[in-house]
């Protein structure tokens, strides 16, 4: 039992656990500083975690693993939480009641998010899932006094519930037929034993409960009305954290206990990425209300990331990694502008963006940065992303994929361009500047100049990427 | 004499749960889940796991499916209508169950074969599993629940100004 291998995700759990006292004892109106005290614990954290937070090693009887891939996508889930944070602050007069208990929920959830990137055995899979979801399940009908919010809670938590009982079926078959539920003792089976019928099902009914994770197709049901439903930070994690913290599983689960089957694999993960990256974007070009739009959006690029998973060497896992990093900016910057909006105007639609250019050019020029990077325009972040994904898939003559993935990239670009469109030349159905608050400012900052830098300088992150993916894939 | 047992438990267990999507009174529904759930203890016994046998009546029968009731109750449900159901949604559901169904037959043709190690399942067999290999799900499970207390605080207190 070696704890200190756990030490940032006590850290954060402790973290989550002190802003939910402190709540108590702050004044109404000054709770909403207690997400500053949140991320600022988080940043302190991700710095620890350069100067020994973070111990390399596996321990609990192999189910915990702690390999530079996990610590990457700790790092992930840290950077993320702490810019949904302050996003919450800016959103606080928004979120009735509790606010204290929201970033507290948004922080247990990045616990969760934490130990996902460790897990190493499939019961420690479902408890760190679980751990996740049911933060989300909280988080997305936090404003259930809108019918929106409520009945996105509902959705996500039957469907949840429904992914959950697969995985955990799954899960049964697996200890039925192998009698462990480590990834290493699954693995060792498989290469000992033919895979039998009830193995099979098994890994294919684990999949089917991660595949709901990511939001790939036929998985995506709850995707459109969850995104739309749930408050803009929520939809911002849902979309960053709850999907990194699927691959992170779906990796483990591919290159730790299913590597003997990995030619089985590969079609299937290739078949799913093909058809998210077909359904997201052409679902995507019909809607008018740019949350529902993110939400297909966010189909077509578990779509994308499953084409890197589906290249199954260290270049197609580096580019899952690269890739994740570049949506985690360029999507929290956009739900930042969402955000902003949310005060000002009544819905989402797209004809309410009309002329927002004129009304605040620094929203308008974020969401612009940020749709762009979704679209893959050089030099954002998302156009190196997918350029990643690509020379993987090419390099492994995948060809068909590499065709739908093209098909996918050229039609998203009407869709995200639309929006622009309607930013930048449309005239504005009323007038007036809209404020934007300090935090939020900030926020709009940091994350756009983040999408910008990391696809103007990709060296590090790459070579970072590059580095946890060789962990992975031996 | 152990073999009967299995086939009348099982069977009975299935039966108990088909009545429970079958009923239209949500009332009967749960008495119909508290059976399923006792006959699903008897296979815990036939397997030797004692202690989940008792915790599966105790606190699923017991607590889970009261609680089931008490919701019921306050919410005062109406007997469900029949439902509409879209063509499209049966022929896809259809498709589903049939494909899984198929699948599954092979599968409990190959468990039949496959013969899992034996496991005692006593309390005492299974803390020692809970305090020693699984430790971490097991302390990352009290997180869980808090999670789950804040979350019911949070969305089902009164609105204050």
């Amino acid at each position: 039992m070696n704890f200190s291998l756990l030490k940032l995700e006590m850290a954060t759990c402790g973290l989550a656990m002190l802003v939910l006292m402190l709540e108590a004892f702050v004044q109404r109106r000054d709770r909403r500083f207690l997400g500053y005290i949140g991320a600022a614990g988080l940043v302190a954290i991700l710095a620890w975690s350069y100067h020994g937070g973070f111990v390399a090693g596996s321990g609990f009887d192999g189910i915990w693993v702690n390999d530079l891939t996990a610590l990457y996508f700790k790092r992930l889930f840290l950077i993320g939480t702490a810019l949904v944070l302050v996003m919450s602050v800016g959103f606080a007069r928004q979120l009735e009641g509790g606010v204290g208990e929201f970033f507290a929920l948004l922080m247990f959830a990045c616990t969760g998010m934490m130990l996902t990137a460790s897990v190493n055995d499939f019961l420690m899979l479902f408890v760190a899932l679980e751990t996740v979801t049911m933060s989300f399940y909280i988080l997305v009908a936090w404003l259930r006094r809108q019918q929106q919010s409520l009945e996105a809670g509902v959705k996500y938590l039957i469907l949840g519930a429904l992914s959950s009982a697969f995985l955990v079926y799954g899960i049964t078959f697996i200890y039925g037929t192998t009698g462990t539920t480590g990834f290493a003792g699954v693995a060792a089976f498989l290469k000992a034993n033919a895979a039998s019928a009830p193995l099979k099902i098994g890994l294919l009914l684990v999949l089917a409960g991660l595949g709901f994770k990511i939001a790939s197709v036929p998985f995506h049901a709850w995707v459109p009305d969850v995104y739309q439903g749930a408050p803009a930070p929520v939809t911002a994690f849902l979309a960053v954290g709850s999907k990194a913290a699927g691959f992170v599983l779906l990796l483990r689960v591919l290159f730790g206990a299913l590597l003997p089957l990995k030619p089985t694999w590969v079609l299937l993960i290739g078949a799913l990425a093909g058809l998210s990256v077909l359904y997201g974007n052409l679902a995507a070009m019909p809607q008018r209300n740019v949350k529902r739009l993110l939400g297909y959006s966010s189909i077509s690029h578990a779509g994308f990331l499953l084409l890197g998973v589906a290249a199954a060497d260290v270049f197609g896992v580096s580019a899952v990694l690269f890739y994740l990093f570049a949506y985690l900016f360029t999507n929290l910057c956009a739900f930042t502008v969402i955000s902003c909006l949310a005060e000002t105007l009544p819905d989402d639609e797209r004809e309410n963006y009309a002329g927002l250019a004129q009304r605040s050019p620094l929203l308008a020029a974020a969401m612009t940065v940020a749709l762009a990077s979704l679209a893959g325009v050089p030099p954002m972040a998302g156009f190196f992303a997918k350029f990643l994904v690509f020379t993987a898939i090419i390099s492994q003559k995948m060809w068909c994929l590499t065709i739908i993935g093209a098909i996918g990239v050229v039609v998203s670009l009407y869709y995200y361009l639309g929006v622009v469109k309607a930013m930048y030349w449309q005239e504005p159905r009323e007038t007036g500047a809209i404020t934007v608050t300090r935090p939020m400012k900030a926020l709009l900052w940091v994350t756009m100049l983040a999408v910008i830098g990391i696809g103007v300088f990709q060296g590090s992150l790459t070579r970072c990427a590059l580095d946890a993916a060789a962990t992975m894939v031996k | 004499m152990h073999d009967q047992l299995f086939w009348f438990f099982s069977i009975a267990m299935l039966l108990s749960g088909l009545l429970v999507i079958l009923g239209r009174n949500p009332v009967t529904s749960a008495m119909f889940l508290v059976l399923s759930l006792f006959f699903m203890a008897g296979l815990f016994v036939l397997l030797e796991a004692y202690f989940l046998a008792i915790i599966q009546i105790l606190v699923y029968a017991g607590a889970v499916i009261v609680l089931f009731l008490f919701v019921i109750m306050l919410l005062d449900l109406k007997t469900e209508n029949v439902r509409q159901f879209k063509r499209f949604g049966v022929f896809g559901a259809l498709v589903v169950a049939g494909a899984l169904a198929w699948k599954l037959t092979s599968v409990v043709s190959a468990v039949l074969a496959a013969a899992a190690k034996p496991v005692v399942g006593t309390t005492e067999a299974m803390g020692k599993l809970l305090f020693t290999q699984y430790l971490l799900p097991f302390e990352v499970t009290s997180v869980l629940l808090l999670i789950a207390m804040v979350g019911v605080v949070v969305l089902s207190r009164k609105e204050t100004k």
